[in-house]
């Protein structure tokens, strides 16, 4: 009985080939992911970073946190924003006043 | 139509449960002076389980307007009070995700007590919204796959809940 090694499949093997040549340039990119119809940032900011998460390692550094998240945020707020507008067309279509689209919330006061 | 609707449905209930959100990170390292480890896994752990519930909210948003329009969901209170109720969570979301964003790493005392009144509020609508919404919806099996989505937002509301003191 013979094993046939498993090759990657096109489409990841192309992915890992071009994060990988980037992280040596060390060069900055953004991706971006269709949500809803709308292209929201995914990811924005060292390649090397990218790859961390994108391998799905566990020990990452605080700075990759935080970026990984804001990005998590800022995704959030374009999805809330797509239904608020959706929901919006059908209110008016049903002659109710639309829901108002909160503004950014006001950071917390000093030593709160 | 209807059978499409349905497999939609279905497709986005699997989604959501094989998705789960625990803590994506076990060790930060470079943690900045007087920031906890904890502090940064809670906060990691609430941001992920927040977008999970934007995720399916959106979700559930796209499965009532495609019953709607497929006559499934007619017009009337019950429509109205569903899409309203689901607005209303995506103004909670973008409040909870301004904040978290004004206060990157900080799960102290009041982050916490501001994501959990925001998600508290999450839960109520979803109640109001499986006792008076969606009964409009005249296909059981319809009806269904909606509550299990409107199921799923709360089990990740709770996962939020639970990392508050």
């Amino acid at each position: 009985m013979s094993t046939k090694p498993v090759a990657p499949s096109p489409a990841t093997g192309a992915l890992s080939a071009i994060l990988a040549g980037l992280g040596q340039t060390n060069m900055i990119v953004s991706l971006g992911l269709q949500v809803a119809g709308i292209v929201v940032p995914l990811a924005k900011g060292l390649v090397s970073q990218i790859k961390l998460i994108s391998q799905g390692q566990t020990t990452v550094t605080y700075q990759v946190v935080v970026t990984t998240d804001e990005n998590s945020l800022q995704q959030i707020d374009a999805i809330s924003d797509a239904d608020l507008a959706a929901i919006n067309a059908e209110l008016a279509r049903l002659g109710k006043p639309p829901l108002p689209v909160p503004t950014s919330a006001a950071p917390p006061a000093a030593g709160s | 139509m209807r059978r499409k609707i349905c497999t939609f449905l279905l497709a986005c209930s699997l989604t959501v449960a094989i998705a789960g959100c625990a803590a994506r990170v076990k060790t930060v390292t470079n943690l900045p002076a007087g920031v906890t480890q904890t502090q940064v896994q809670n906060w990691d752990a609430a941001v992920a389980d927040l977008q999970k519930i934007a995720s399916v909210t959106t979700s559930l948003r796209q499965s009532v307007i495609s019953l709607n329009k497929a006559g499934v969901f007619p017009d009337g209170p019950a429509y109205a009070d569903t899409i309203t109720g689901i607005g209303k969570i995506d103004e909670l979301q973008i409040e909870a995700s301004n904040y978290l964003q004004s206060v990157p790493s900080d799960w102290s005392l009041p982050t916490q007590q501001k994501i959990l009144a925001e998600t508290q509020q999450i839960q109520a609508i979803l109640t109001d919204m499986t006792n008076t919404g969606i009964v409009g919806i005249k296909d059981p099996a319809s009806q269904s796959q909606v509550a299990t989505l409107i199921s799923n937002i709360g089990a990740a509301a709770a996962l939020i809940i639970s990392l508050t003191a």
